[in-house]
C-alpha cells in the first residue's frame, strides 16, 4: 500500500452574524493532490458578504474551483515550475468567465435587481471574494494570496514556526479578485518543501483571537494531533468545534481553516528526485549553460577551474533545503501578468 | 476540545457622540431636545448591541463649545450609560472636538476592532480649525474607516452643510436635517442603531469603496413634532 505522504484537513463554520441575517457561509475551501501524492494545492476563499457583493458565495466557490482546475492543468501538462503570477493570472481569467456566465444565467431566469451598467468590472464586483492558494512548484511551496487570508508554517519538530501571511489592516476592507487590477495586490511567499504543517485560514479566524500572536497556538495544537497519527475523524470533528467557537464567541464572521500536513516520507522522495541533476530541469539548464561556456571560452586550465567552481556553488545552493534555513522572499509583487486583461 | 491557551474575544466597537453645546444651542429648547434625544436612544442602542453578540460596544461622548472636552470617557458599555445633561454656552470648537476624538482612536483602538462609529450633532458653523482636524481624522487609519453620520439641527441657513457633508465623506447618505425635537430624537436613535449594525455586520468590502448605510425613513408623519428649532 502506498504510504500517506500528505494529509489535508479542513473545516468551515457559518458566522454568527450571518446566521442571524439568514446569510449562507460565504467561505470556500478545497484541495487536490496528484495520484502519487507528490504534487498538491490547497485553496481558500472568503466571499465579502456585504450588500455590494450579493453573489460572493458563488464568487468564493468559483475562486476555489478555478484555482484547483488551473493547478491540475499545469501538473497534467507536466509543468512543474509554476509561477504564482502566471497561475493567478489563469485563475483570474477563468474566475471572471465563471462569474460572467453565472450572471448571464441568472439574468435569463430571473430579473436581477442588481444593475451593472454593462461594465464587466461591475459584474465581477457582485462576486467579490479573496483567494489564497498554496501549492508545490518543483522543490518549493508557494503561497499566493489576494486579500486578507492568514498563512502559517510550523516544521515537524515544532521548533520552527513562521507567520507567512497575516493581515493587520484596519477595518473591514480587503483586496479582492473583483478589483480592477487584482494582480497588483498579489502577495507571494516561498517555502522550501519540508515536513511540517501549513495552516491557511480566512480572516474570521484571526479576528476571533485576542492577539494575533496566538495564531501559532492553533498550528501547534493541530500539528500535535497530526504527528500522533490521531484518527482523521477526531481531528475533523475537533476543527469543526473550534471553528464554531470562533464564530460564536469571536469575530462572528464565517471561519475557515485548512491544514496541509507534509510527512517526512514525501520530503525524502523529493530530495531523491533532486539528487540526480539530469532529472532536475533547473540543473539541466545549468549543465547546458556550462557546455556553451566551455565552447565559447578558450579551454585554459584556469577558466575550467573557475567554471567548475561556479557550477558547483550554484548546484549546492539549489540543494539547500534545511528547514532551519527557511527564507522568505518577495513580500509583494507589483508584477503584471500579460495574460489577464484588466 | 478547544485549542489550549487560546483566548477568543469579541471585537471592540467604539461609538462616539460629538455634540455641539455652543451658545446657539440654548435657543428654542435645542440643548434640552439633544439631551432628551440621546437619553431616549439608549434602549435602542442597547438592543442593537445585544443583537450583535460578537461586538463589544463602548459609548463615548465629546461636547464642544468654546473648547472641547470628554463628557463620557473612557467608553462605557451601553447598558451602563447614564446620560448627564449637557449645558449650552460659548463658541463652536468643532475642530477641537475632532482632535480629541483622534487622540483616542489613534492610541486606544486595537487593529482587530470594528470600524468606529462617529455621530456629530451641530446647529452652526465651526469657529476653529475644522479643516485641520478633519484632515487629521481622514489621514488616521481608523478615522478613514469610521462610519460617520452628521445631524444638523435648526433652521437651514444657520447650519454649515458644507462642513457636515465633508465630515460624511464617502458615506452613502447625506447629512440629516432635524427641524424639530421629534426628528432629532428619531435621527439620533436611527444613527445609533443602524451605524452599530453596519459596523458589526461581519461583512467585508473591496478596498477603497464607500460605506453603505441604509437611508433613514423620514416619510412618517409626525403627529407631535415637539419644539421647532
Amino acid at each position: 500500500m502506498e504510504p500517506t505522504r500528505i494529509d489535508f484537513y479542513s473545516g468551515s463554520a457559518l458566522g454568527n452574524s450571518h446566521k442571524k441575517n439568514s446569510k449562507p457561509n460565504q467561505d470556500a475551501v478545497g484541495s487536490w493532490h496528484s495520484a502519487k501524492h507528490n504534487y498538491f494545492c490547497v485553496a481558500i476563499s472568503d466571499g465579502h458578504g456585504s450588500s455590494k457583493h450579493p453573489f460572493s458565495k458563488e464568487g468564493s466557490t468559483f475562486a476555489v474551483e478555478t484555482a484547483i482546475e488551473a493547478y491540475k492543468e499545469c501538473i497534467s501538462g507536466k509543468q512543474y515550475d509554476i509561477s504564482p503570477h502566471r497561475l493567478m493570472g489563469e485563475i483570474l481569467v477563468n474566475w471572471r468567465n465563471k462569474c460572467l456566465n453565472h450572471h448571464i444565467e441568472k439574468e435569463s431566469v430571473e430579473e436581477l435587481d442588481v444593475s451593472t451598467g454593462g461594465d464587466h468590472c461591475d459584474t465581477y464586483r457582485l462576486y467579490g471574494a479573496t483567494l489564497c492558494i498554496a501549492y508545490r512548484s518543483l522543490d518549493t511551496i508557494i503561497i499566493a494570496s489576494i486579500g486578507d487570508s492568514t498563512a502559517h508554517f510550523q516544521n515537524q519538530s515544532g521548533k520552527f514556526s513562521q507567520s507567512l501571511l497575516s493581515d493587520d489592516c484596519f477595518g473591514e476592507e480587503t483586496f479582492s479578485l473583483c478589483q480592477r487590477k487584482p494582480l497588483e495586490s498579489l502577495e507571494c511567499k516561498y517555502l522550501p518543501l519540508c515536513a511540517g504543517l501549513l495552516t491557511l485560514s480566512t480572516d474570521g479566524v484571526i479576528k476571533s483571537l485576542k492577539s494575533s500572536k496566538d495564531y501559532q497556538k492553533i498550528s501547534e495544537y493541530y500539528l500535535g494531533l497530526m504527528s500522533k497519527q490521531t484518527d482523521r475523524f477526531v481531528i475533523e470533528r475537533d476543527i469543526e468545534e473550534q471553528l464554531a467557537q470562533f464564530s460564536e464567541m469571536g469575530s462572528g464572521d464565517d471561519c475557515t481553516l485548512a491544514f496541509l500536513y507534509l510527512h517526512s516520507e514525501m520530503i525524502d522522495e523529493v530530495e531523491d528526485e533532486y539528487r540526480f541533476p539530469v532529472e532536475n530541469p533547473k540543473k539541466k539548464h545549468l549543465l547546458v549553460l556550462a557546455l556553451i561556456m566551455s565552447l565559447l571560452v578558450p579551454l585554459s586550465a584556469l577558466s575550467l577551474v573557475r567554471q567548475k567552481n561556479v557550477i558547483t556553488a550554484m548546484l549546492s545552493v539549489n540543494q539547500s533545503k534545511d528547514c532551519d534555513l527557511i527564507q522568505q522572499k518577495n513580500v509583494r509583487s507589483k508584477e503584471k501578468d500579460p495574460q489577464v486583461t484588466q | 476540545m478547544p485549542v489550549p491557551g487560546l483566548e477568543i474575544s469579541k471585537r471592540q466597537l467604539n461609538f462616539y457622540y460629538l455634540l455641539d453645546t455652543s451658545g446657539s444651542m440654548s435657543m428654542n429648547g435645542r440643548i434640552q431636545a439633544l439631551n432628551q434625544s440621546v437619553r431616549q436612544s439608549i434602549p435602542g442602542m442597547s438592543e442593537a448591541a445585544a443583537s450583535q453578540p460578537n461586538a463589544s460596544l463602548k459609548v463615548h461622548a465629546v461636547e464642544f463649545s468654546t473648547s472641547a472636552k470628554w463628557h463620557t470617557y473612557p467608553g462605557v458599555d451601553v447598558d451602563e450609560l447614564r446620560w448627564e445633561d449637557l449645558e449650552a454656552g460659548g463658541s463652536t470648537s468643532m475642530g477641537a472636538a475632532i482632535h480629541l476624538l483622534c487622540e483616542d482612536i489613534e492610541s486606544n483602538m486595537p487593529t482587530r476592532s470594528l470600524p468606529p462609529v462617529i455621530v456629530l450633532v451641530s446647529d452652526g458653523h465651526p469657529t476653529d480649525d475644522f479643516d485641520g482636524a478633519l484632515s487629521r481624522l481622514m489621514s488616521s487609519p481608523w478615522g478613514l474607516k469610521s462610519i460617520r453620520i452628521a445631524i444638523g439641527m435648526g433652521p437651514d441657513h444657520e447650519i454649515d452643510w458644507n462642513v457636515l457633508e465633508r465630515f460624511m465623506y464617502n458615506m452613502e447618505v447625506k447629512p440629516l436635517h432635524a427641524h424639530n425635537s421629534a426628528q432629532l430624537a428619531s435621527f439620533i436613535s436611527w444613527a445609533s442603531t443602524v451605524a452599530v449594525s453596519v459596523s458589526s455586520s461581519g461583512a467585508t468590502s473591496q478596498q477603497g469603496t464607500s460605506t453603505y448605510i441604509p437611508t433613514p425613513d423620514t416619510s412618517a408623519t409626525m403627529l407631535d413634532p415637539g419644539s421647532v428649532f
